[in-house]
């Protein structure tokens, strides 16, 4: 249709050949006037046009609520059932008594925590059965020395008698817990990334914790390395960014670094970084399940997790405790890559701290979506509140390949790679292709560009 | 044609405060609109005067659930339109569209500004228009017949003025179609 067509169509609609209206049609129209109109009041229109809205906000309120109490109902496994504590309240429950270490039948569960001294008596404990071989490796290694309890099979072994006295452990839910003295996040030095002034000791621990300072010493004698101890911790994981500085330094004079230089922590903790955007207040726990970075030893999944504070002009937390509990009915065996078990509670974790801790995971072939694989539990206190930030990992959550995992989780685990692969604990791989590909991926990404160089080189000079 | 907003306003609360004089008022202002509009649509004028009659009636009870959205003419087209809608519907009224005996313009009194033939073109056009799409029949003749801004429609239709215009250009497409049909039969 051109536009003549088109103006000559609107003239022809808007042409006006309407006669008059008839005569009297006014009258007719005037007399159905109601003798009454109805006069409505302000408040009955006013409740007229609200009500609509009203009811349209209500029915949403109402859907939204059933959702989240749906998913909050299907999301909340049935294994859980362990009380969540405030710090240093644990009590034994009685159900939850250690098995004697003959007892045939195998937990459900294999829980790691670390929670704060308390005074409460416990039984004696029940002798382990052996660790599994991937927990023996690690204990074996020069640099790091056998962590001060192994959790295994539901089953705790106080493996330096020397600080029995200082360990408290509590059962609940059929799973056991481990205690270690509080002392020793008192005593140790929390670092931030950012906020230097917010980086002074923490506040001295609360007479009960003071108590096992002894233990304190016994487990620096026994357990830890002074290099070890000398890094900057949070949670007992190191976050030493010079670390991977040095080995860099030694790689690009054309050296290898010893294995005891190497600190896995610290390097995954170095790539994995702070998050792109950090929590407002609070503190925020992101979990993370996937396959391994490269495949080798069997077919392990990955757990990570990483603890996000504030960058500045927040309340701190404080009594911060990370329980991991692992789903023994789908994770075989398991490792704290790079550490030791168990993690230390933190009595402050200042602004701008940024902490991820990585887990191999072997699972079971029988491993399907619904299967709950792990539970990471963050407990902590903010403003005088006790609080617990929970996150359920299943099996739906493991992605098909570690390429679809997030950045920060492929980063802390290639750098884990790595890391184990200078220390000799791991064969070496095609890390620095993996690197690269990252860097590929998000030129702007410095962090990756630094892992594939590094990996380049450490594959270069060191064999 | 159209009462200014503020008179508009005025009116509405004197009729809903039960003033008589006010709703006569009314009455005057925009009854002559009321039967043009009902008018092109039926082509009859003593069928348009009663549907006007009726649509009054059908306003003073629908009153109440004016809410001053609209301008008070717009919606008291949409009442006439829908009355008109009621009355074709009708199985025994019903003004059958098709048949040019059925809707011969009954007004003996003369009409200076139109000859025959245009009469006819007229007719033919009206003819074309109502048979249309509902929606772009009433937007047709909300525009053209009934005198609204396009966005008074929109506002009735609740879409945008972009979607009235669309649905306008369609409506000369087929209003063209149908035409040309008829001329080559």
């Amino acid at each position: 249709m051109n536009s003549n067509r088109k103006a000559d169509l609107q003239r022809r609609l808007s042409m006006k050949a309407v006669p008059r209206p008839p005569a009297g049609l006014a009258d007719r129209i005037k007399a159905d006037i109601p003798k009454y109109l109805e006069p409505e009041t302000e408040r009955g229109r006013f409740s007229r046009t609200v009500a609509f809205p009203m009811r349209i906000a209500a029915s949403i309120l109402l859907v939204v609520t059933t959702l989240i109490v749906t998913v909050y109902l299907v999301e909340t496994p049935h294994e859980e059932k362990a009380p969540v504590a405030a710090p240093g309240a644990f009590a034994p429950a009685p159900r939850a008594l250690p098995q004697p270490a003959t007892a045939s039948t195998a937990p459900e569960e294999v829980r790691f925590e670390v929670a704060e001294d308390t005074a409460v008596e416990m039984p004696p404990i029940a002798m382990a059965t052996p660790p599994p071989p991937i927990v023996a490796q690690r204990r074996e290694r020069a640099d790091i020395v056998a962590p001060t309890q192994v959790v295994e099979s539901g089953v705790e072994r106080d493996a330096e008698a020397g600080i029995a006295g200082g360990v408290v452990g509590g059962t609940a839910g059929g799973v056991v817990r481990n205690a270690e003295p509080q002392s020793v996040a008192a005593q140790d030095m929390v670092t931030a990334e950012a906020a230097a002034p917010a980086m002074a000791p923490t506040p001295v621990a609360p007479p009960a914790m003071a108590e096992a300072a002894p233990a304190r010493a016994a487990l620096m004698a026994t357990g830890r390395s002074a290099q070890k101890m000398a890094t900057t911790e949070v949670l007992g994981i190191s976050v030493d960014p010079q670390n991977f500085h040095r080995i860099r330094a030694t790689l690009e004079s054309g050296g290898r670094p010893a294995a005891s230089e190497v600190d896995v922590e610290a390097i995954v903790n170095y790539f994995a970084g702070p998050p792109a955007r950090r929590p407002r207040r609070g503190v925020a726990l992101d979990v993370e399940l996937s396959p391994a970075a490269i495949k080798a030893e069997g077919d392990h999944a990955v757990l990570r997790f990483s603890i996000d504070t504030p960058a500045a002009n927040a309340p701190a937390v404080s009594n911060v405790r990370l329980e991991v509990v692992l789903n023994d009915k789908v994770v075989s065996s398991h490792k704290r890559i790079g550490g030791t078990e168990p993690l230390p509670a933190q009595s402050t974790l200042p602004n701008g701290t940024s902490v991820t801790g990585l887990y191999a995971l072997e699972l079971r072939p029988n491993l399907n979506a619904t299967h709950l694989v792990a539970t990471v539990r963050l407990h902590y206190t903010l403003n005088g509140r006790t609080s617990t930030i929970s996150r359920y990992v299943r099996g739906r959550d493991l992605p098909r390949n570690w390429q679809l995992s997030s950045r920060r989780h492929r980063l802390a685990s290639l750098g884990a790679v790595w890391g184990e692969t200078l220390k000799g604990a791991a064969p070496g791989f095609d890390i620095a292709r993996r690197a690269e590909e990252l860097a590929t991926q998000n030129p702007k990404d410095a962090k990756a560009k630094e892992l594939a160089a590094a990996a380049n080189a450490s594959a270069d000079g060191g064999r | 044609m159209i009462t200014p907003l503020d008179e508009e306003r005025r009116l509405l609360a004197a009729i809903r405060a039960g003033d008589r004089e006010a709703a006569e008022e009314l009455v005057e202002r925009t009854y002559s609109a009321v039967f043009a509009s009902v008018y092109r649509l039926c082509g009859d004028s003593d069928l348009a005067a009663d549907l006007t009659q009726e649509t009054y009636q059908k306003a003073w009870t629908a009153l109440k659930g004016f809410d001053g959205r609209s301008q008070l003419f717009t919606w008291l087209y949409r009442i006439a339109y829908t009355t008109f809608l009621n009355h074709i519907r009708r199985p025994r009224r019903m003004t059958s569209l098709d048949e040019p005996d059925s809707i011969e313009v009954q007004d003996e009194r003369p009409r200076a500004d139109e000859t025959l033939a245009d009469a006819e073109e007229a007719e033919r056009l009206r003819k074309a228009v109502m048979k249309l799409p509902e929606d772009l029949r009433f937007t047709v003749t909300a525009h053209f017949w009934g005198g609204l801004p396009v966005k008074e429609i929109a506002g009735i239709e609740e879409i945008t003025t972009v979607a009235i215009r669309k649905r306008l250009h369609k409506a000369f497409t087929l209003i063209e179609a149908m035409l040309e049909e008829e001329e080559v039969q």
